[in-house]
């Protein structure tokens, strides 16, 4: 069994986003026309998350997973976070930009979570930067090696730094835009079929980073 | 007589992609554009100082002559009368003289008793691949052929 989900996108709750939940499972839809293989997303609204907030009918409607996490400012980048739990949510303030990212790692794991910093290749907020000013992160073992809303030289950053330390890597579109959803995703060796499974996967180390026309069982075009 | 409708909501499928339409923003274009907005030159549209004065590398094309163009893209493909609703998101500054890629895709249809909405995907990027200067959406309302 292997899971194809996109770990990294943004609906309209994030202010800076214009493609609605709808509509991403639509675009799934598209792209699984167009031959390529996509499970699920999970969407990574900027600093904050919703608890009440329920998308298992359009899930069902559209047959796409929608799980939910979050994507957080912090003093050293965006940092992905994964199974929010309400004992995270109480103990940590998701609005606060500056917060300190190795408290944020450090409580979600204490609560069942996972944090994976985002585009770290980013030039200018992403952890390599941080890494170059002399910071370590003993607690950062995984990373999103592929974001498909970054550079090129900023993934190929992102490789080098897993390379360089052994971390390993997923990936997610950061979408804004309808169309964008699914551009990369991480293929897992496993059934995931909600946010806890999501930790358990990661924590399996069994993923990899891929762009979607990896998924296509012929190539398409 | 009435003229014929350029694009019919049958003739768009979601996932569709138009373009990229290519177009480059000249210095005089800018200084132009400016002076018929009522911000006459030289600001940090079209002069390297001023650029400088507020952090710029280099004059940049203003963000409403951006709008412009993206919706001469929009209206050119799908008639003029047809464009409902622009929204974009600015991520980066707009080079003047440099190639300007402004992509469309179809992201979302829907017929109902108001109308044939059809929602674009709108990017701008430079030419080669890379995070875009702009991203946003239209909403167009498109005739039925039937």
């Amino acid at each position: 069994m292997t899971t194809y989900l996109d770990l990294h996108c943004h609906s309209v709750a994030s202010d800076d986003s214009r493609a609605t939940v709808e509509q991403y499972l639509k675009f799934v839809n598209v792209l699984r026309k167009r031959g390529y293989t996509i499970d699920g997303i999970v969407l990574t609204e900027h600093r904050k998350f919703d608890f009440d907030v329920d998308y298992s009918q359009l899930a069902s409607e559209y047959g796409v997973m929608v799980l939910k996490g979050a994507e957080l400012d912090t003093c050293f980048g965006h940092m992905l976070v994964y199974n929010i739990t309400r004992g995270l949510a109480k103990d940590i303030d998701f609005g606060d930009v500056k917060m300190d990212g190795r408290e944020l790692i450090k409580a979600a794991r204490h609560h069942g979570g996972l944090v994976v910093p985002a585009h770290p290749g980013r030039f200018g907020i992403g952890l390599v930067e941080y890494m170059e000013q002399g910071e370590s992160f003993d607690d950062v073992w995984i990373v999103e090696r592929v974001n498909a809303g970054s550079k090129p030289e900023e993934n190929e950053r992102a490789q080098e730094l897993c390379q360089r330390t052994g971390y390993l890597g997923i990936a997610g579109s950061d979408a804004h835009l309808a169309s964008h959803i699914g551009r990369a995703v991480t293929e897992f060796k496993g059934d995931i079929r909600n946010e806890p499974q999501l930790v358990d996967g990661l924590l399996s180390g069994d993923f990899r980073p891929i762009y979607i026309e990896e998924t296509a069982a012929t190539p398409v075009g | 007589m009435t003229e014929p409708a350029k694009l019919y909501f049958e003739d768009v499928e979601l996932g569709d992609e138009i373009g990229p339409a290519i177009i480059s923003v000249s210095d005089e274009q800018v200084v132009d554009f400016c002076s018929l907005w009522g911000n006459p030159a030289p600001n940090r549209f079209t002069d390297q100082e001023q650029a400088e004065k507020v952090g710029l590398a280099e004059p940049i094309v203003p963000g409403i002559m951006s709008m412009a163009l993206v919706s001469r893209v929009l209206t050119d493909w799908a008639g003029a009368e047809t464009l409902a609703d622009l929204d974009l998101v600015f991520r980066g500054t707009i080079p003047h003289n440099q190639p300007l890629h402004i992509g469309l895709l179809i992201s979302d249809t829907e017929q109902d008793e108001s109308g044939n909405h059809v929602q674009c995907d709108i990017t701008m990027t430079g030419p080669v691949p890379d995070r875009p200067y702009i991203i946003g959406t239209a909403q167009l309302n498109l005739p039925s052929r039937s």
